[in-house]
């Protein structure tokens, strides 16, 4: 068991053996949400508030079944009603909710580097829900649980993520961990939204989708977000769909066996089809399913959990 | 009251001194300087060993923010002129970005009464190219020349309307003042945060590219070139800009340029766990660029460095990156032993 962090800030920042112990606890934990009573003990007696200074709904829910399932107490911080439209810092918010003696602080923020602003200058542990275009995790790591039950070791597997590369935290977190694993990971996007120099972190670009898929062993079909952007950087969503998105008859060319993930949620008709996203290939609700474990597994590490005893499992 | 400094490294370029040479004081005048042992005879009621030390006459800042008016919790002209002096600038430049900004006589006169009341060093003034620093019309240059100005900018807002720097340009050259300018297309630098390569896209921070500085270089140089203007390009930081500004003077075009110390020591690799502190713009620069500038010190393209000395209260600087403000110090008013221990931890920038 490899674990001393006691925050969850990025995948940059683990080793493969600590991406792996994650994956082996959620794996653990992945029993509970199928018991009839879908609750342990493992976080009982600790606080975990959901700080999110951007609008979610699957990672918040996700998170927050994940803590009640570990019987931590919780809050919900809704930022549009706090003190944040009056003016107060993240650092006084966050302190302010420190002086309640909390154990964890989840938080989405939408300026890449505020989780390790925070976990800088606060005791309590920090799990980053998703920072700007930096980092998210956790979906990088049920994306990546959700892969070796598949695939199994992923050491020369091929997985392509496509879309807005430049604007995406699934996409970073996916290389970091990916890479991290051994697989080989290519990028497919509109070449204004693959950022520069990207393969230093040690990946493919690609701009043709078809080849790029030809010996795929998965796709990650990440959401196009129009809100991101700043200037008009690909002519039309319709274009996009014919250049980049995943349909049936584009699949009627590629591998029987091609996974395709999507981290939700999904613009249908423009990055998937409806047919592709509810077809025989996609394993979008698995992530879901998966995300729940993932996540109890990071609040059990990030909060000093060391091994599984029976007693953190007990009903 | 005389004072003897012997055994200093002299360097004044101005008289041609560079060696271990003797400085004489009195009272508040330098009345000789020289190489070697100072002259026999030379009488003197207190001697100061410099023994390893460099000598020097105050330095000249081109490019210092002393923000006050209006942000007098950042800086002021007296705790500016504090902290320059400590840092051995005994004349300093500073920028029309107050509030409001220099962009009349009456607030020229103002810098320059304060700047006599505090007493401690030169103080400058730049008055702006544009009534308000809004790009839009041009300030009442003459103006603002009569009272003191030695040079026109709107630092810090680059002036996107070529045609309004192309009547700067021609304007101030009846005064014979520099227009400086800060180069940076706003378009291009798509409120980049810090400088656009593979660790904004590691960060996940939003980038603004070299080009969106090399494509204003350009278009200044063209049109100082075309009007006869004076040209001063402020913080020069890419490896483009140093090779264009390096053309245009083989040409003959009327351009001078600085560049600031944190462009010739540190890259964007900086930035890497989010420290403020390394948020300035324009933005700290890859390698390459940072070995471009020192080169260009080296044969003569970049005329100055100057600090671009930008104050910061903590509550600017203590956010998320994306909000802090831009900026870092050029002078501190330190103690020698905290000077001398940022040296030692440092080796010489001025070395490829």
């Amino acid at each position: 068991m490899a674990w001393d962090k006691k925050d969850l800030l990025g995948l940059e920042y683990l080793s493969a053996e600590e991406i792996l112990t994650v994956l082996d606890t959620a794996r653990a934990f992945s029993e509970v949400s199928t018991r009839a009573i879908k609750k342990v003990p493992a976080l009982r007696g600790k606080t975990v508030v959901n700080l999110f200074y951007e609008a979610s709904t699957r990672t918040r829910a996700s998170f927050e079944l994940a803590e009640k399932r570990l019987s931590a107490d919780i809050i919900n911080m809704n930022v549009s009603t706090s003190s944040v439209t009056k003016g107060e810092t993240l650092l006084d918010t966050v302190r302010n909710l420190c002086a309640y003696k909390i154990d964890v602080i989840v938080i989405r923020h939408a300026m890449s580097g505020a989780p390790i602003y925070l976990a800088r200058n606060i005791e309590c542990s920090v799990v980053n829900a998703g920072d700007g275009m930096h980092e998210h995790p956790t979906q990088a790591l049920l994306d990546i649980y959700t892969l070796r039950e598949k695939l199994g070791d992923l050491r020369g597997r091929r997985i392509v993520i496509v879309g807005d590369i430049a604007h995406s935290r699934v996409a970073r977190s996916n290389i970091w961990g990916l890479t991290k694993l051994g697989a080989q990971v290519t990028v497919v996007g509109p070449s204004t939204l693959i950022p520069r120099e990207i393969e230093q972190m040690g990946v493919r670009v690609q701009h043709n989708l078809d080849e790029a898929l030809r010996d795929a062993d998965a796709v990650n079909m990440l959401r196009i977000q129009r809100e991101r952007e700043k200037l008009t950087l690909f002519p039309s969503l319709r274009e996009y769909a014919i250049l980049f998105g995943l349909n049936r008859t584009r699949m009627q060319g590629l591998p029987d066996k091609l996974i395709v993930m999507h981290p939700g949620p999904i613009n249908r008709g423009v990055e998937l089809s409806g047919s592709v996203a509810d077809g025989p290939n996609s394993v979008i609700l698995e992530q879901v399913t998966n995300s729940l474990a993932v996540r109890m597994a990071v609040l059990f590490l990030v909060t000093g959990g060391t091994s599984l005893h029976p007693e953190h499992m007990s009903a | 009251m005389t004072t003897v400094i012997r055994n200093g490294y002299l360097m004044d370029p101005a008289r041609q001194l560079d060696g271990h040479g003797w400085v004489h004081i009195k009272d508040t005048q330098i009345a000789g300087v020289g190489l070697g042992e100072p002259p026999a005879g030379l009488a003197a009621d207190e001697t100061i060993d410099a023994r390893g030390l460099v000598v020097a006459p105050g330095f000249i800042d081109l490019h210092t923010h002393l923000r006050e008016p209006g942000e007098e919790s950042k800086e002021t002209i007296e705790s500016g002129s504090r902290a320059a002096v400590a840092g051995g600038f005994s004349t300093i430049v500073c920028m029309p970005n107050t509030k409001p900004p220099i962009d009349h006589a009456s607030l020229v006169k103002f810098i320059h009464l304060e700047a006599q009341r505090v007493n401690l060093a030169n103080v400058l003034p730049v008055g702006t190219v544009s009534r308000g620093r809004e790009g839009k019309e041009l300030a009442d240059i003459g103006e603002l020349v009569n009272a003191g100005v030695v040079a026109i900018s709107d630092d810090g807002a680059p002036i996107m309307d070529s045609g309004l720097m192309r009547c700067a340009l021609e304007y101030a050259r009846m005064f014979g003042i520099p227009v400086m300018e800060h180069c940076e297309d706003l378009q291009l630098a798509n409120l980049g945060v810090m400088n656009e390569g593979f660790y904004s896209t590691k960060l996940g921070l939003r980038g603004a590219p070299t080009v969106a500085e090399d494509v204003m270089v350009a278009r200044n140089l063209l049109l100082a070139e075309y009007t006869g203007g004076r040209l001063h390009l402020c913080h020069l930081s890419t490896a483009g800009g140093v090779r264009m500004v390096r053309d245009a003077k083989a040409r003959g075009v009327q351009v001078t340029c600085e560049v600031t110390p944190h462009h010739l020591v540190l890259t964007d690799a900086a930035v890497c766990d989010y420290d403020t502190n390394f948020k300035m713009n324009p933005p700290l620069r890859a390698e390459a660029d940072r070995l471009a500038l020192i080169e260009g010190i080296n044969d003569g393209t970049i005329d100055a460095i100057a600090t671009d000395h930008a104050p910061h209260s903590s509550t600017s600087k203590d956010v998320e990156f994306d909000q802090a403000a831009n900026g870092v110090v050029g002078w501190v008013d330190c103690s020698k032993e905290e000077a001398a221990s940022w040296c030692a931890r440092r080796t010489s920038p001025w070395r490829a």
